[in-house]
């Protein structure tokens, strides 16, 4: 595997035990495909969005409702019915589940077969997560279901999480130990998802570092940090050096006097710069 | 922009998806602009201090969900579904082009309720 750019080798090189991300038992390291593919440009020239030539906003659109209709016959889900109202906007659709349960089960079955598609076409899956309920909905669905499940007509292949790679949608700037970052609110999916191999990227990023930043380019709202290192750039690459580069991530050797004041005895680590990952 | 396979979003009673809230900058970055990732500043829910992908990034998904399960988010779900662009202004989640809303009955009540009255 080529070096990438970033922390991400760094990945399971903490020192300190992390709650949220336990140290992971020695084993191979997941091959990134998809990550490696898109820094190749292999992936890109691969998928509709990413084609040469801009795409207008009508054939976007025109996109977007093929894939929603081609993914929602109403009579293709035992869980949910197709509800979509005439006024919904963009191309959006509805399902309608019962209840919550049956309703986690249909999202299980939208993952598991989101996945079987990406993984039987390029061997890997992407997907991003939001943080709250809907994780812990989504560990359930996943649970006690080894293909089989009930009345789907797709046949899942055996869940395979060494190639799902999981994003966050968003991340609250808060310190790592903080039980108000959405890895924090993930920890029964994510330590599901790791036992079988997937990986989960956390960013940590300072707030103090945050608030330094943008005082040293006055982009106050404007601020774009790295949110995972090797596969999505910042558009600001190179502006600050110190943002692409990692820095440990718990630096527990180190005295916390030391330094600037930062929040919540941070300043360590925000003097060394940059966001985190783990 | 990104290509993930599935994006898996809830809804806010706001219209917020990610942390790209209703009348913050953040939603408002262009794909066009080809950033895939903002900080947002601000947020009404705290904490205040977020990153989130941007609406380009999500919606160059394959395949985007929006969940919400429960009466409680029956009111956001007409608004996004029933009212769009009534309003004035159009709610983050409303942008977000060919998400598949997965909801139970309970939250779709509102959307029955508005049926029958057409």
């Amino acid at each position: 595997m080529p070096p990438l750019r970033g922390a991400l080798p760094r990945l399971h090189a903490a020192r300190a035990p992390n709650p949220v991300f336990p140290r992971p038992r020695p084993r191979p390291r997941p091959r990134l495909k998809n990550v490696e593919a898109l820094r190749s440009g292999v992936l890109l020239n691969q998928l509709p969005s990413q084609r040469q030539g801009k795409e207008t906003t009508k054939a976007k659109q025109r996109r977007s409702i093929t894939m929603a209709a081609a993914s929602t016959s109403p009579s293709s889900s035992p869980f949910a019915v197709d509800r979509t109202p005439a006024t919904a906007p963009l191309g959006q659709t509805v399902s309608v589940a019962p209840d919550p349960a049956t309703g986690a089960k249909e999202l299980g079955r939208l993952v598991k077969r989101a996945a079987a598609r990406a993984i039987s076409e390029r061997g890997s899956f992407t997907l991003v997560l939001s943080g709250g309920s809907l994780v812990d909905a989504l560990a359930s669905s996943l649970d006690g279901d080894d293909g089989g499940d009930d009345g789907d007509d797709e046949t899942s292949p055996p869940h395979d999480g060494s190639k799902w790679h999981a994003f966050w949608a968003d991340e609250r700037l808060v310190p790592g130990d903080s039980l108000d970052s959405n890895a924090a609110g993930a920890r029964a999916f994510i330590a599901k998802v790791r036992k079988e191999g997937s990986e989960v990227l956390k960013v940590e990023v300072e707030v103090e570092r945050l608030r330094e930043f943008e005082s040293e380019h006055g982009r106050r709202k404007k601020l774009t940090l790295f949110f995972l290192p090797s596969t999505i750039p910042s558009t600001i690459p190179g502006r600050h050096p110190r943002l692409q580069r990692p820095r440990p991530r718990r630096p527990a050797r180190r005295v916390p006097s030391r330094g600037r004041q930062g929040v919540r005895g941070a300043a360590p680590r925000a003097a060394q710069g940059g966001p985190a990952y783990c | 922009m990104p290509l993930f396979d599935l994006v898996l979003l809830g809804v806010g009673p706001d219209g917020h998806v990610a942390s790209l809230f209703p009348g913050l900058p953040a939603v408002d970055v262009p794909a066009s602009s080809g950033q895939w990732v903002v900080g947002v500043e601000g947020s009404p829910k705290p904490p205040p201090l977020r990153i989130s992908l941007t609406l380009g990034a999500i919606t160059s998904a394959k395949e985007i969900l929006v969940v919400a399960f429960g009466a409680g988010k029956g009111d956001i779900i007409r608004q996004a579904l029933l009212l769009g662009g009534k309003a004035g202004s159009v709610l983050p989640v409303q942008r977000v082009a060919g998400a598949r809303w997965l909801i139970d009955a309970a939250a779709a009540a509102g959307l029955e309720e508005e049926e029958k009255k057409e």
